[in-house]
């Protein structure tokens, strides 16, 4: 359960970035961009640390950890651009990166990396959409053939499978440790581990999901203008517009009126 | 003749079905060489249709090569623009066009060949060479992307002319783009801007041939002037309209001199059907070379008539005949003239032709191009052999002043260049071999500024030219929403339809699409401020079903004459207006360079 701090500009992230999925929260971290709009640093929700890394071609990603570089990835880990360390060449969407695995949506198929090890499978990744990923199973936004969406998964040793699919679209999927969400038309969904539904919120998403263990976030419109409303009931309404909500244990970066905004949480 | 002209047509057709890639986007080798050849047939078949026609006029006289392109032009582009507007464009009609203007290929021996210096010939060859490379290369050009083979595209895929708010550039004259969209269906995308090339090299041609026959040397000067500015040279290298409009004024010219009156009437009104910018130096043509004023009056209601067949067809789709430079339901300035230039005061405008030449940028809005210092320094020169060519000389300056009057965009002079250049060159060629060489030297000194860019350009230019892969990440560094675009046609539904708010590539799009953009992206902001919080309910009701958006234009600091409330008002609203109906009835899908793709919620 969140319980609300204040609310405070964190000038040090500026808002929007030119890719608008940012800033956003990986771990105790929140990453975004500086004067340029192009996300090339982090600061900590710990200790307010602020790290500058090399502004990165493609985007540095989603999940735990930024992945970064100019013709490829290469892990955050790492900290050098050498072309032995590139992990992939080409991307349609952000990655997305835990500590000891990345999951990457290419031309043609979906990978998985753990450490040296990589694999992959076929996919049609419509792009622009980050892979989710719970355990070993990557999921993704399909393109259906027909100018739609569908959500397919897949994990090593499968074969990769439509996960959500019908007559709607079925997009912005995103995963915890423990369970993924997705819109289907105008439906948020939260499915387990075991591939269960536990909930459905019949809600217009304005922008996308945010998740962290088994509570999904969003924008919605209210009355006049557009708060953020949790699953597990947290509302956090202002005046203006609260958008692009991403959140974790720590606290909820939002964008307010062109501003990074943030909001720690008190257990 | 019959034979001659089916053998001509099937092989052509062979040509152009060698290879039938979707959508002509990919610039390979052979779609290079299928360009330039579809533009030289064509090239070629315009001066044999032109010959036909004024071998049945003037019987006496055997046609010149250059005046008879100037009339096949004007037959192909009315032809076009009859199949467009009957909604008949395609391979169909393309076909029978063609096979029609082949059938007057039996005049080419009675045609007059080019004449003039051969080392003249040989500079054109030598820069056309050049020029070719950079035509022949993906396209770029903002005004081709959006206009000059994004609308001819369009008119190929929907078979017909487009028109209104909705389709602002489609209401201009369609003189050269309905003939532009065969050339694209028939050759590809960089065809028009191969042509064009052409036509430029054509008016090359023509000026040192007949500038020489008037006065030795002078044809070398004016070439020389032109191929020695940026201007002209980034002019040659894309699709557009100056070089054309500048032919159809140099031919009418011709015409006057040879005072075959009707038919410069009829190349004057081609004139300003290509481009309305013609106006000055048609203008000043009919003040001061049309003798008597009987055969003013003659020539006027002829050009006119030509000129109105635009002025009716909008008026016949319900818009103000000058549309889209007027007649807005808002109103709205359609261009703010004092973004460009370096001002317009009595004494900026006094000072406007040193400052044109001499303070011009090629990179921003200070005349948005660049001169050889030499077209200043000959001034006096050609005003010392007044004399000899007294009303071409005040034929240049009313030209000048009244391109003074529009925008100062030095490409907007480019219709009255040859005129100018004529008149500098007869100024330059009475010079002694002293004064020779001092002119000579004076136009290697100011080389550097101009042919340098164009050097790196072409340079640029060159491996895109002939590479696939090469020229894709050309275009990509070069247009920012091309991404955005190719991900919009693989993964939007095939029957959807977009609305284009403060973005420019139509050309990107291999679908039907609305708005677009035109100067300060009038059709965007017309829109919204017109429409205001039910935009969303006007795009649906055009089954517009997706949005892809650009960064809006609001850079305060190019619009210091706006007052606050003036730019907020023009700029700002509309801007705010698309942001709060995308937040309520848009959803994101895609975004790549800071252009987004949103999907109107049902």
């Amino acid at each position: 359960m969140f319980l609300a701090a204040d609310v405070r500009p964190l000038h040090a992230i500026k808002g929007p970035c030119q890719d608008r999925r940012y800033p956003v929260v990986m771990g105790d971290w929140v990453v975004g961009c500086g004067p340029s709009g192009k996300v090339d640093r982090a600061i900590s929700l710990t200790d307010n640390l602020l790290l500058r890394f090399p502004t990165s071609a493609d985007a540095v990603g989603f999940g735990d950890v930024p992945a970064f570089g100019r013709k490829g990835l290469f892990q955050w880990a790492i900290l050098n651009m050498d072309p032995a360390n590139r992990i992939v060449d080409q991307t349609v969407a952000p990655s997305l990166n835990r500590i000891d695995r990345i999951a990457s949506l290419e031309p043609g198929q979906v990978r998985l990396r753990k450490g040296a090890k990589s694999w992959t499978a076929a996919a049609n990744p419509r792009g622009w959409y980050p892979p989710a990923l719970l355990g070993d199973q990557v999921f993704w936004v399909n393109d259906d053939g027909d100018g739609g969406s569908d959500i397919w998964s897949w994990r090593p040793g499968e074969e990769s499978r439509p996960y959500a699919d019908g007559k709607g679209e079925q997009r912005h999927v995103v995963a915890s440790e423990t369970h993924v969400a997705y819109l289907d038309s105008n439906q948020i969904v939260i499915r387990n581990a075991a591939e269960d539904i536990e909930q459905t919120l019949d809600v217009t998403v304005v922008d996308r999901l945010s998740i962290w263990k088994d509570t999904v976030c969003w924008s919605a419109w209210s009355n006049k203008d557009i708060d953020v409303f949790c699953s597990n009931g947290f509302q956090l309404r202002r005046a203006g517009h609260q958008l692009w909500p991403s959140h974790s244990e720590k606290g909820l970066v939002f964008q307010e009126s062109d501003t990074t905004m943030l909001m720690i949480f008190k257990k | 003749m019959l034979v001659r002209s089916v053998i001509f047509t099937l092989g052509f057709l062979a040509l152009v079905f060698l290879d039938q890639s979707p959508g002509f986007t990919e610039n390979t080798l052979f779609s290079t060489l299928r360009a330039i050849g579809v533009s030289s047939i064509l090239f070629m078949l315009n001066i044999f249709l032109g010959a036909f026609f004024i071998k049945r006029f003037y019987p006496n006289q055997s046609p010149a090569w250059d005046v008879s392109l100037g009339l096949g032009l004007l037959c192909w582009g009315l032809l076009s623009f009859i199949a467009a507007a009957f909604g008949m464009m395609g391979m169909v009609s393309a076909t029978v066009i063609l096979a029609a203007m082949g059938c007057a290929c039996f005049v080419y021996k009675d045609i007059d060949r080019p004449r003039g210096p051969l080392w003249g010939w040989v500079i054109i060859v030598i820069f056309g060479c050049f020029a070719l490379v950079d035509a022949c290369g993906p396209t770029i050009d903002t005004d081709a992307i959006y206009f000059h083979v994004a609308l001819p595209k369009q008119i190929w895929i929907g078979g017909e002319l487009l028109v209104g708010p909705l389709h602002p550039n489609g209401s201009r004259p369609m003189l050269l783009h309905a003939p532009f969209s065969m050339l694209y269906g028939l050759g590809g995308e960089t065809t028009p801007a191969v042509f064009s090339c052409f036509i430029g090299l054509a008016l090359l041609g023509s000026i040192l041939q007949r500038a020489e026959s008037l006065q030795p040397k002078a044809g070398v000067w004016a070439i020389m002037l032109l191929l020695s500015s940026w201007t002209f040279l980034h002019e040659l290298g894309i699709a557009a309209n100056n070089l054309s409009a500048a032919f159809f004024v140099w031919v009418c010219w011709i015409a006057i001199s040879q005072r075959h009156y009707a038919l410069s009437a009829i190349f004057a009104g081609a004139a300003l059907s290509v481009k309305y910018t013609a106006f000055g130096a048609i203008g000043a043509l009919w003040i001061f070379s049309v003798p008597g004023w009987r055969q003013k009056g003659q020539t006027a209601l002829l050009t006119i008539a030509m000129v109105s067949v635009w002025w009716f067809w909008n008026m016949a789709n319900g818009l103000h005949p000058l549309f889209p430079y007027a007649g807005w339901a808002l109103d709205f300035p359609f261009q703010h003239l004092d973004k460009y230039g370096m001002g317009r005061d009595w004494m900026n405008l006094l000072l406007l032709p040193i400052n044109a030449v001499l303070h011009s940028e090629i990179d921003n809005f200070r005349f948005l191009g660049q001169l050889h210092p030499l077209w200043l320094l000959s001034i006096p020169l050609a005003i010392g052999v007044a004399s000899k060519t007294p009303r071409l000389g005040w034929i240049v300056l009313t030209a000048f002043v009244f391109w003074g009057v529009g925008p100062h965009w030095l490409r907007h002079l480019l219709p009255a260049s040859p005129l100018i250049v004529l008149w500098l060159g007869f100024g330059l060629s009475r010079l002694n071999r002293i004064g020779t060489t001092i002119a000579a030297i004076a136009l290697l000194w100011g080389l550097p500024a101009n042919l340098g860019p164009m050097l790196t350009h072409w340079g640029a230019r060159s491996v895109p030219s002939f590479y696939e892969d090469k020229a894709k990440a050309h275009r990509y560094e070069r247009v920012q929403a091309w991404r955005t675009a190719e991900w919009a046609n693989q993964r939007l539904p095939s029957n959807s339809k977009c609305a284009l708010f403060y973005t420019w590539p139509g050309l990107a799009f291999d679908r039907p699409y609305v708005l677009g953009s035109v100067e300060d992206h009038v059709p965007s902001r017309h829109f919204l401020l017109l429409h205001d919080s039910q935009f969303i309910d006007a795009l649906k009701a055009e089954e517009v079903d997706h949005i892809i958006v650009g960064p809006p234009t609001l850079a305060r600091h190019l619009y210091p004459f706006l007052s606050d409330s003036d730019f907020h008002e023009q700029f700002e609203k509309p801007a705010a207006i698309l942001e709060n109906g995308l937040l309520r009835h848009g959803e994101l899908i895609f975004e790549a360079a800071s252009h987004r793709v949103y999907r109107i919620r049902k």
